[in-house]
């Protein structure tokens, strides 16, 4: 197994940390900081100030960024690729851009998996034009029940948006299968996939899996805060009205002060400056996954995965702890310890392991109709962990009744 | 006088409130207040119904989901001011928010088993689960 760590500067001085929460942001790159920093201490200047070199370099660094963007995805087109602050942003931007489009009694299909950034804006939006918001059917290993959707398609359906993975169990659904049976059902109904869980662990193709719309953070994918992705099929992504209006979008406004005329896209839906700085954090780390390779990636992570289920069954953890992902093919583990409240199991993990994982309802706060209950814990492994943290982690979930030693 | 430095017993006091919370269950008491003590930062959250006559605190229950932190420290600190006027109350508040964030424990008589929290200043996000249901007395009081 190739360590990995030396990549990551969180580990410089403190080696000792295990960082298993990287399905709520991933670790950050040496080059990703590098690349920010190089950018603020040697630019800083406004990319739509492309008179001077300066601001014309910050120009070239988006339109890089955009370039290597559409390549990660196999869009068809750069100018398919928007620039947001992140997965909210961009499933917001989608949602209120569909405002037009979408009509009184129309259905929007989504799971109850999805974590809070691909429901709200959906409910926020059926709620202001009366839409109704229908919830897809699972399969008993939490993926999408294409048969059980093939039935709930109809005339009304006008969205179905899904995670292609999980946030809390993790599980991976085919995105490809799943699109082929919306789309021969009805081609115009339009599919948006939520690849925040995804995009770092396993490949996306959009113009493979033909999806209409799909949302990220590079915060995922080893890269900056602050900065995600809206990619959409170019001429449905021109009918979304923008979410903001400003700076850089607009060509002409007219001197009534009623009528204007935008920018195309993507400058369209991109009003205001960007974050700039994270944008060339970006680059860096898009080359880096692209230097791995995401196969490789996605192979690591689940080694770990296969090894600590393995290990969970050597020690009999099952006898005291509620397992209930175990099996499905992403990076993350979700359980609760029997009898004891998520909280003081991550605060234990942390005090006396230097293990780092979430507890709680994880942002998908509709999963107690899936697993039963809306809490527990979830720890999720990135390429920075190995078989090492692993164990170490059995060590601790081994002597989960000590649990209260934290506190005296 | 509990002895502070017998972490067993501290220990049995927290396990014991936790698992078996005196206080757990709500009565559907007429007159009485039903407040919401809801996490912000953690899914905690436990519905208290609090029964105030003549400004004491005539009866305290709650239900929810929270853990051995936020669960014990409900259960003693309503132990602790049932009866007692909303002014006393408000002094001991005073006092175990204090000690929450210190680990003062110069008014220790006042904490009584609230003591259990010793060591909680030192980590401070569970402050706040040790907190929860006393800021949400401390918002009736206020």
């Amino acid at each position: 197994m190739k360590n990995f760590k030396k990549y990551f500067p969180f580990y410089d001085k403190q080696s000792n940390l295990i960082y298993f929460d990287s399905s709520a942001t991933s670790l950050k790159l040496k080059k990703v900081i590098e690349a920010e920093m190089k950018f603020l201490n040697e630019n800083g200047s406004n990319p739509h100030a492309v008179d001077y070199k300066k601001g014309f370099e910050a120009f070239e660094i988006i339109k890089n960024a955009r370039q290597l963007t559409q390549e990660f995805i196999n869009a068809k087109k750069a100018n398919e690729i928007i620039f947001t602050s992140g997965t909210t942003h961009s499933i917001n931007l989608l949602a209120n851009g569909l405002k037009k489009i979408i009509k009184k009694d129309d259905e929007i299909l989504v799971t109850e998996l999805e974590h809070s950034a691909n429901l709200l804006p959906w409910i926020a939006l059926a709620n202001s034009i009366g839409a109704k918001i229908k919830k897809i059917k699972l399969n008993e290993d939490f993926t999408i029940d294409q048969e059980a959707l093939k039935l709930q398609l109809s005339d009304k359906t006008k969205i179905v948006s899904f995670a292609s993975v999980y946030n809390t169990v993790g599980a991976k659904n085919d995105v490809k299968l799943i699109t082929k049976v919306i789309k021969e059902f009805n081609n115009n109904i339009i599919v948006h996939v939520d690849a925040a869980q995804s995009i770092g662990h396993t490949k996306n193709d959009v113009t493979d899996s033909n999806i209409d719309f799909m949302s990220w953070s590079f915060h995922k994918m080893y890269g900056p805060f602050g900065v995600g992705c809206l990619y959409g099929k170019y001429e449905l992504l021109n009918q979304l009205e923008p979410l903001f209006y400003g700076g850089g979008m607009s060509l002409k406004i007219e001197e009534n002060l009623i009528d204007y005329s935008l920018s195309s896209l993507p400058e369209k839906l991109e009003g205001g400056t960007p974050n700039i700085s994270a944008i060339a954090g970006v680059i860096e780390s898009i080359k880096f996954i692209n230097s791995i390779g995401l196969d490789q990636i996605e192979e690591h992570e689940l080694t770990l995965k296969d090894y600590f289920k393995i290990k969970v069954k050597e020690n009999n953890l099952n006898d005291h702890i509620t397992f209930y992902n175990l099996d499905t093919k992403s990076p993350i583990i979700l359980f609760n310890v029997k009898g004891v409240n998520p909280q003081d199991i991550t605060n234990f993990l942390d005090e006396k392991y230097n293990i780092l994982v979430r507890g709680g309802a994880n942002c998908a706060r509709r999963i107690e109709g899936v697993i039963g209950t809306k809490i527990a814990i979830r720890a999720s492994f990135g390429i920075n962990n190995n078989k090492a943290e692993i164990d170490q982690f059995i060590e601790a979930l081994k002597n989960t009744n000590s649990f209260l030693d934290v506190l005296f | 006088m509990i002895d502070i430095n017998d972490d067993i017993l501290l220990r049995k006091i927290l396990m014991k409130h936790f698992t078996e919370p005196e206080n757990s269950g709500l009565k559907n008491i007429a007159n009485a207040i039903i407040k919401d003590a809801k996490s912000q930062t953690c899914a905690d959250e436990m519905k208290i119904e609090i029964l105030v006559e003549n400004n004491i605190f005539k009866e305290i229950n709650f239900e929810g989901t929270a853990c051995a932190v936020a669960t014990s420290s409900a259960d003693i600190f309503f132990n602790l001011i049932k009866n007692k006027s909303l002014e006393d109350t408000k002094k001991i508040i005073y006092q175990y928010q204090n000690f929450l964030n210190t680990g003062d424990l110069s008014e220790i008589d006042l904490l009584e088993d609230l003591v259990v929290f010793k060591n909680i200043n030192k980590q401070k996000n569970r402050i706040l689960c040790a907190n929860l249901a006393i800021e949400a007395i401390n918002e009736i009081i206020e």
